[in-house]
């Protein structure tokens, strides 16, 4: 995690100097969008989640359907060709299960990256640009899991056993295209890209430190294999010799955006 | 002038690469007073009864600068049950020291705080979490924090709702 903060420090320390030292264009993005997420490993837990608990659902776990996105960039235009952009992403999808007494259990899917991007592309400030682009995107990914009672209480602490906030550092990357077009100083920016795991794999984990040496039960992570991971538990079983799977911050998905950008001036 | 401001927009984001959970912890520690604390308890998913109680006494979260670790002491003005320390108080033999636990943030969210007891050499601890169900924020200078407590069933026994002001950051 430090590791990874020197490198975002490093790479906003190299913006810095280029901007110090160079002639640009700087515009400030500001865009929403879609994005359908791909989460398979989450959507094994879901199917499992479904197999385990048969009995006393009433609506199913359905996988994350569509993930809403906000972007804040920064962009510096160099000699009306390269793009160097920072800011961030935040990405946020939902999906819950009915149980047959009336209570729900939602899990929310949420990050908020750090993002840089370069990309190159024709353009004239007076009009409007075509960029394609590389991101790169660092930061935290979540998956809280709460309960809520049908008369509205909501309980999120360790109190029931597959509550959490369940989280996983993600280092991704994103291909993609970005369009603006526009009068003066405000344009019309269209975006599309495919957000990919670059590091992937990593388990997301609830890293509450007093919960995981506590002789209270509760999920550490959230398993692939339900019934193996709950029944191991019960049977003091530990977690590093447990056979089930568990759901990974390997996640991808295609994202469009549209919003504005507000030329700044140039330097 | 705008290579300053974009210069500037940079350091900020740099700035919000620190520790989320050093912001979250902020956000709690100091002297909190229980202004108020309801009770219901449950029978069959519905409330028994009720049982409030004012100014019950006071938290007191000292922040250590630690993730994990942050003295926690409490102040009850009358020893009545408080049913969410019941756990703490009981397991407060395994600790050294009397009248104390410790208390954690989450890295990620700012809604739950954890407050527990136990030995760093044990590795063993006793605790209990809340939710802040009412966040202090602009105007609002009150918080409300939540305890549930379930049967093993896992329907709801009792529910603690501390209302509290921070009177000291």
């Amino acid at each position: 995690m430090i590791a990874i903060r020197k490198v975002i420090l490093a790479v906003l320390f190299a913006i810095v100097s280029t901007v110090a030292l160079a002639q640009f264009n700087v515009g400030l993005g500001l865009s929403g969008g879609i994005m359908p997420l791909r989460h398979k490993s989450f959507n094994r837990f879901a199917e499992s989640w479904n197999s385990f608990y048969n009995g006393i659902l009433d609506k199913p776990l359905k996988p994350f359907g569509l993930a809403y996105t906000q972007e804040v960039i920064l962009s510096f235009r160099f000699s009306n060709a390269l793009d160097l952009s920072a800011g961030f992403v935040g990405q946020r999808a939902k999906t819950d299960c009915d149980y047959t007494n009336g209570d729900q259990r939602e899990f929310k899917f949420s990050n908020h990256l750090f993002v840089f991007e370069m990309g190159m592309g024709p353009g004239d400030p007076e009009v409007g640009w075509i960029t394609f682009l590389l991101g790169f995107s660092f930061g935290n990914t979540v998956i809280d899991s709460w309960y809520i009672q049908s008369d509205g209480i909501k309980s999120i602490g360790q109190e029931r056993y597959w509550n959490g906030s369940f989280s996983s550092f993600t280092v991704g990357c994103y291909p993609g295209i970005k369009a603006s077009v526009g009068i003066r100083n405000v344009k019309l920016q269209l975006r599309a890209d495919y957000m990919l795991p670059w590091f992937g794999g990593t388990q997301y984990r609830d890293r509450n430190f007093a919960r995981l040496f506590s002789n209270t039960y509760s999920a550490e992570v959230l398993p692939t294999d339900v019934p193996t991971y709950y029944n191991d538990q019960l049977n003091y079983v530990n977690v590093a010799d447990r056979n089930a799977g568990y759901v990974n911050n390997k996640f991808s998905g295609f994202r469009i955006q549209a919003g504005l950008v507000f030329e700044l001036g140039t330097d | 002038m705008v290579r300053i401001n974009a210069i500037l927009f940079l350091l900020i984001l740099a700035a919000t690469a620190c520790s989320k959970e050093k912001s979250n912890r902020n956000k709690v520690a100091g002297v909190w007073e229980i202004e108020k604390l309801e009770q219901d308890f449950y029978s069959g998913n519905q409330v028994d009864s009720s049982k409030t109680e004012e100014n019950a006494g006071k938290f007191i979260l000292i922040n250590e600068g630690s993730s994990d670790f942050n003295g926690f002491y409490y102040d009850f003005s009358k020893e009545t049950n408080k049913y969410a320390f019941l756990p703490l108080m009981q397991a407060q033999s395994l600790g050294t020291m009397k009248d104390e636990c410790n208390w954690n943030m989450d890295d990620v969210s700012d809604e739950r705080l954890t407050l527990f007891v136990g030995t760093i050499t044990s590795n063993w601890y006793t605790h209990i979490s809340f939710s802040r169900i009412q966040k202090a924020q602009g105007l609002k200078v009150r918080e409300k924090w939540q305890y549930l407590e379930l049967n093993t069933d896992g329907s709801l026994r009792i529910k603690e709702v501390y209302t509290l002001k921070r009177i000291k950051s």
